[in-house]
């Protein structure tokens, strides 16, 4: 229910949401929760195993048990935390894990079952028959467990991601955090403050203590309007820091929209935020922990610091009778603030002896809670004193076992926090992130005055290593309280007493686990599942260490923590993958042609990150293979022309570029003369081939080479590392000019006379041979030509600036069309080159070796070259090597299959008869049947001899003979006339 | 993680490409032994502690650059440029 | 006779206008890759100002201005706006690259909030100063950025991925814009 005159909501502005279909109403600045609650609302949700009603735990991001569905459809967003959800007019949600609804819900009879179904239940139950598990008891599993669904649809939502740098970052926006941020903005920091909730000042906003002699909050307004003033602090609400990473590096996820009714298409849900951060502070504050009673988990119990929120913070009371029971004295504060906004206190239980209270209420000091009643929500307490038991009726309990220091974050680097006996709770280790300092009640500071003075402290060192000054040297006034505070983890009786809520861990289930010996806290942990669910153990841990302690006989600093690691709070997968799916995914690559293409109906096929055409349809033309053979048919006899600018193309100029082409290729560069051009062969170190092209001498120490598209960058960081890391004295430059330069290929028996059709001034074949190259005009333009061939045609390539290479390939392209001539595409340079037996990087697939592909003797003997050494290793000489063959069916079944296997014509085609595999295949018209490059061992010696290929995927087996690897025009009469 | 590159300054490693131990500058000569080249290629330390490896700053200034950081710490202590360290590139 | 006609590596992809904030296509430029001979930085330099007003720059700096811009880009220098002397071969390889970046003028409020969605370095004005040049990715694109003022930064990117490039840009523009 509300009360009147509390709480920082906006009661002038009334907003209207759903849960469960049923209509609500709430105010400007309440969460689900805080609105849910003040409707009289006790149930949010089902517990993930036993089904059971259950309320809301906490007021923050580690509510383990009131988790609801936000939105509908496509935007359905499941396992919402209710207390962190802003209301907004409209908002829709649900909640999750019950049948046929939140009140009746069939799973609950798990319940009853209780007994069987303890820690460890699954692992022993579902393990036999091994048959099982598929088919029955995983679908079971899955059904019956698990809380929300996603919507199955395509999430259309809007994320962000991006990077923010600053001198300090502050993790926790209360007090210590707050204080932190005046300091080191005023002496000139560049600060980011980053706060999870939607206002900033933490435990101030929750508490009715007084700062500076005003409400904390308004202390927090004022400090925020100062803030605001200064243009080198950064404000960041709604924003959680997730994980510390390496060098000063957090991440953080912003939630921009899901506060917003409408945030249109282009507004993010999320922004998942890199901080880079020269120092940061943790002023994360504590969280407060349960105390382990029986039956301890029903509707209305709650942490009582959780109630001091939603009375201070939202004016909302959770209950209209309400008890304490607590182990330390801040919870005092709870019955302290309802008396005085009139809400009835039927009991402080203290289980410390000597507690005491000046509250006029009854007040049981040595006494503990022993029950709880009330199934859709709680009705009354069973008190224990002196072995004396009563009966006290309330609606709701207000529960502290003590804080836990929010240390998470320290221990995303391997920190292990110590155990502090004086807050019975673990505290940060010191130092244990670099650059990083922990205040406040994250540090284990209890009280507000040693908050403040520990961020002074701290920002002061920050601000005297940056070489600045600091101006604060005040601190404002507080009333301090020490904390006091006396061990006790749970409460023996009947009845299940939880530590973990969300995924129903009970005192017993611990004990259990250390009987089966499953003691260590690691072991526990994961048989127990105490600690996994969403709220990662936030609030269970430290109560369930202390069991575990108690139960194995150690203590609790010997038993230790498990570890936390990063998110602090779930993220999703789609802040995290922004610029991961769709367009975004990978860079586009478009060649000068793309459009001149596209505008002919070429199907582009993804080539890398190029898009290149598949092939050209003409009229009439109803599947790919008709376009394919038409194309290379047209190129064999007449002429083609294929963009051909995907290519790496390295300019390399200086006194020592030859070196380094000696170096780089297999085969001599250096005697290579002005004008001509060379195919060369380049080794990784090991010996294996890493790529090929053709290298053209232009002009006195100035060459072009080119790198297949596969390996382009791949070749400019090799030829980076060779002459940065083995020889940096070389005179010599280099620099890729695949992006200057739109270059065609053109191809065919015609390919002359299209070629003198653009140039200025007319080659011959006497003029310009095979394997020449110049610096051509094309048009008035400086272009280059190359007589070169992939095609086993007489052919050229020719290179513009790439400004003009759209106008040049549309030209070429008409000009071919009136001789027989026309465009080519992928599919058609593919077969042209496979009858000529040239490879690519299907063949070229990291495991083999000159020697493999017959080209051994490329390896000059007159010089070193990188791979030189490795390659003459007897292993990789070995004749029972795959060697690369080409193939031509001569059975009765025709197909040749890309990745089929080889074996010998007799042998029974299994794993261990395997003698190689097929890399490349395709239907040559020219031929008129399949033919395909492969490796098989022993290969090269086995020409003219049938084999089998089996694709055991398709089921086809064929037989094949072993061919001359050039199909085509072996001798080489047609590219060299 | 971080880098501080000689040239460009400290640098996400989004910028990098990794190779592996730096060791790989040493390249032997031709005419060395089996058991040396063995060991450039394929054998490397796997330290708990300070190691030095060879990155490339592929998205900043095309630098290759040898990185001595501490495996157990994940500190980088520094990075410097190779042809420093091998000979006098202007 | 017939000639050649060129088009801009950003040809139809701009000008894009959202919020305040426009791109456009800076594409009246010759652009040469200047790399020193080995011991030929300080002649270079020198020659280099004779010929075009401007030294060579710093590392991460540009030097010369608007129409005659020398941009430090890594293991090279950019000679940015006049025909590049030939002259200037006694001291250094020259590579004329007019046609290899498209170089994108992001002009307005929101650049810095683009950029930090794009970008893993710090481009705000007090470290990213007007002249400073910085290589970097932009989400997966290798890019070069320059600092020409307050509001203007110029993004140089692959020619081929400049459809790619005006797209991330214009994404993060619009969600950037639809923030408050």
């Amino acid at each position: 229910m509300r009360v009147a005159g509390k709480g920082l909501i906006n009661r002038e502005k009334t907003l209207n949401f759903k849960f469960d279909g049923r209509s609500y109403k709430g105010f400007e600045g309440d969460t689900v929760a805080s609105a849910l609650l003040a409707s009289g609302e006790k149930v949010f949700g089902r517990s993930f195993k036993y089904h059971r009603p259950r309320g809301v735990l906490t007021a923050g991001s580690e509510e383990p048990n009131a988790l609801i569905t936000v939105g509908q459809g496509a935007f359905q967003d499941p396992n919402v935390r209710a207390t962190t959800q802003e209301i907004f007019e409209g908002l829709i949600t649900r909640s999750q894990n019950n049948w046929p609804n939140l009140q009746y819900d069939i799973l609950s009879v798990n319940d009853l079952f209780s007994n069987f179904l303890g820690a460890g239940f699954y692992y022993k139950t579902f393990m036999w028959p091994k048959s099982f598990w598929e088919k029955i008891y995983e679908p079971f599993i899955r059904r019956a467990a698990g809380l929300g669904a996603l919507s199955g649809l395509h999430n259309s939502d809007t994320y962000e991601k991006a990077y923010a740098f600053c001198d300090l970052l502050i993790i926790g926006g209360g007090p210590s955090g707050l204080m932190a941020a005046k300091i080191a903005a005023e002496a000139g920091l560049d600060v980011i403050l980053a706060e999870q909730e939607p206002i900033f000042g933490g435990r101030l906003n929750s508490e009715t203590e007084k700062v500076d002699g005003i409400l904390g909050s308004d202390w927090v307004a004022k400090i925020i309007e100062e803030l605001k003033e200064l243009d080198n602090v950064r404000l960041f609400l709604r924003t959680t820091v997730t994980g510390v990473y390496d060098q000063g590096t957090f991440a953080a996820v912003e939630r921009v929209g899901h506060h917003l009714p409408d945030r249109g298409n282009d507004r993010p849900l999320e922004c998942f935020w890199r901080f880079v951060a020269k120092n940061s502070i943790l002023a994360a504050g504590a969280i407060e922990r349960a105390i382990a009673f029986p039956n301890n988990d029903r509707p209305g119990i709650m942490a009582a610091s959780a109630v001091r929120t939603y009375l201070n913070r939202f004016g909302v009371s959770p209950g209209r009778s309400i008890a304490l029971f607590c182990n330390n004295n801040t919870a005092h504060n709870t019955a302290k603030d309802l008396l005085e906004s009139g809400i009835n206190i039927a009991a402080i239980i203290d289980s410390r002896e000597d507690s005491k209270t000046d509250l006029d209420v009854p007040f049981y000091n040595g006494a503990e809670v022993s029950n709880t009643f009330g199934r859709q929500g709680l009705n009354s307490i069973i008190v224990k004193k002196n072995n004396t038991e009563s009966k006290i009726e309330v609606d709701c309990l207000a529960v502290s076992g003590g804080w836990n220091p929010t240390l998470h974050l320290t221990c995303h680097m391997n920190g292990r926090p110590t155990w502090d006996e004086k807050i019975l709770s673990f505290v940060p280790e010191n130092g244990v992130i670099p650059n990083m300092a922990v205040v406040g009640a994250a540090n284990g500071l209890m009280d507000t005055h040693s908050c403040f003075a520990s961020a002074q402290k701290e920002v002061g060192l920050i601000i005297k290593a940056s070489g600045k000054t600091a101006k604060t040297k005040r601190l404002p006034k507080t009333e301090i309280t020490k904390y006091e505070i006396s061990p006790k983890w749970s409460v023996d009786g009947k009845g299940r007493a939880w530590l973990d809520y969300q995924n129903d861990v009970t005192v017993k289930d611990i004990q259990q686990s250390v009987q089966e010996n499953f003691k260590s806290v690691e072991h526990m942990k994961r048989y127990t599942t105490q600690g996994m669910a969403i709220d990662q153990g936030k609030n269970s841990n430290v109560a369930s260490l202390a069991i575990l302690a108690d139960a194995t006989g150690r203590g609790i600093p010997e038993t230790g923590t498990t570890t936390f690691r990063p998110p602090f709070v779930p993220v999703s997968i789609a802040a995290m993958g922004k610029n991961a799916q769709g367009i975004g995914f990978a860079p586009q690559r478009y060649t000068t042609s793309h459009v001149a293409s596209v505008d002919r109906g070429a199907p582009m096929v993804e080539a890398g990150l190029w898009y290149r055409p598949s092939y050209f349809p003409e009229v009439g033309e109803t599947n790919w293979r008709q376009s394919c053979d038409r194309e290379i048919e047209m190129v064999r006899t007449n002429v083609g022309v294929c963009d051909v600018s995907t290519l790496g193309k390295i300019d390399i100029q200086g006194p020592d570029a030859h070196r380094l082409l000696d170096f780089v290729y297999t085969n001599m560069f250096s005697t290579l003369k002005v004008g001509k051009v060379r195919y060369g062969l380049m080794l990784r170190e090991d010996g294996h081939v890493m790529d090929d092209g053709t290298t053209a001498h232009l002009a006195e120490n100035h060459y072009v080479m080119t790198t297949t598209t596969a390996a382009a960058g791949q070749v400019m960081r090799h030829l980076d590392f060779v002459h940065q890391c083995l020889h940096p004295e070389w005179d010599l430059g280099f620099i890729s000019v695949t992006e200057q330069w739109a270059q065609f290929s053109i191809a065919g028996p015609k390919s002359q006379e299209l070629i003198n059709a653009v140039l200025d001034k007319p080659i011959s074949s006497e003029t310009f041979p095979f394997m020449s190259c110049a610096s051509v005009g094309i048009l008035g333009e400086a272009g280059r030509l190359f007589r070169i061939s992939f095609s086993g045609e007489h052919g050229y390539e020719i290179a513009v600036p790439a400004r003009f290479g759209e106008s040049l390939f549309r030209l070429l392209v008409s000009r071919a069309e009136e001789i027989g001539g026309g465009p080519y595409g992928m599919e058609a340079l593919n077969i042209l080159r496979i009858e000529k037996g040239f490879i690519t990087h299907a063949e070229i697939h990291g495991r083999i070796t000159a020697f493999d592909l017959g080209m051994q003797r490329m390896i000059s003997e007159k010089k070193d070259c990188i791979g030189k050494t490795s390659a003459s290793r007897p292993g990789l000489l070995d004749s029972e090597r795959e060697q690369l063959i080409a193939l031509k069916p001569v059975g009765s079944v025709k197909q040749i299959v890309a990745g089929a296997h080889l074996f010998d014509l007799n042998d029974e085609p299994v794993r261990e008869n395997d003698r190689g595999y097929v890399t490349s295949v395709g239907f040559s018209p020219t031929f008129g049947h399949f033919i395909g490059l492969g490796f098989f061992k022993g290969g090269q010696a086995r020409l003219g001899e049938q084999i089998k290929m089996v694709d055991h995927l398709r089921g086809i087996e064929t037989e094949c003979e072993i061919v001359n690897t050039v199909s085509f025009d072996p001798k080489g009469d047609r590219l060299r006339d | 993680m971080r880098i501080p590159c000689p040239i460009c300054g400290e640098r996400d490693r989004r910028e990098f490409y990794y190779v592996g131990d730096a060791e790989i500058v040493n390249r032997p000569s031709p005419d060395a032994s089996e058991d040396l080249w063995n060991d450039y290629l394929h054998n490397r330390e796997n330290p708990a502690g300070v190691t030095k490896d060879l990155w490339y700053h592929e998205s900043g200034c095309n630098s290759w650059l040898i990185v001595t950081r501490n495996t157990v710490t994940h500190e980088v202590e520094s990075a410097e440029l190779t042809v420093d360290i091998k000979g006098d590139l202007s | 006779m017939i000639k050649l006609l060129p088009k801009t590596a950003a040809a139809g992809l701009t000008p894009i206008k959202i919020s305040n904030t426009t791109i456009i296509e800076i594409d009246t430029l010759t652009l040469t890759s200047i790399s020193a001979n080995k011991g030929k930085s300080e002649k270079l330099s020198e020659h280099l100002k004779k010929s075009h007003g401007m030294s060579l720059p710093h590392s991460g700096r540009a030097s010369g201005r608007e129409g005659a811009r020398a941009l430090w880009f890594g293991q090279h220098t950019l000679l940015v706006g006049p025909k590049c002397d030939e002259k200037l071969n006694k001291f250094a390889i020259l590579t004329d690259q007019s046609d290899a970046w498209v170089i994108l003028r992001m002009s307005g409020d929101l650049i810095e909030d683009v950029l930090m969605r794009l970008s893993p370095v710090d481009v705000r004005l007090k470290t990213f100063k007007v002249g400073s040049v910085v290589r970097t990715g932009l989400l997966h694109v290798n890019v070069t950025l320059h600092r020409i003022g307050a509001n203007t930064i110029d993004v140089y990117g692959f020619r081929s991925m400049a459809k790619t490039l005006c797209h991330e840009l214009t994404q993060a523009l619009s969600s950037v814009a639809a923030r408050d």
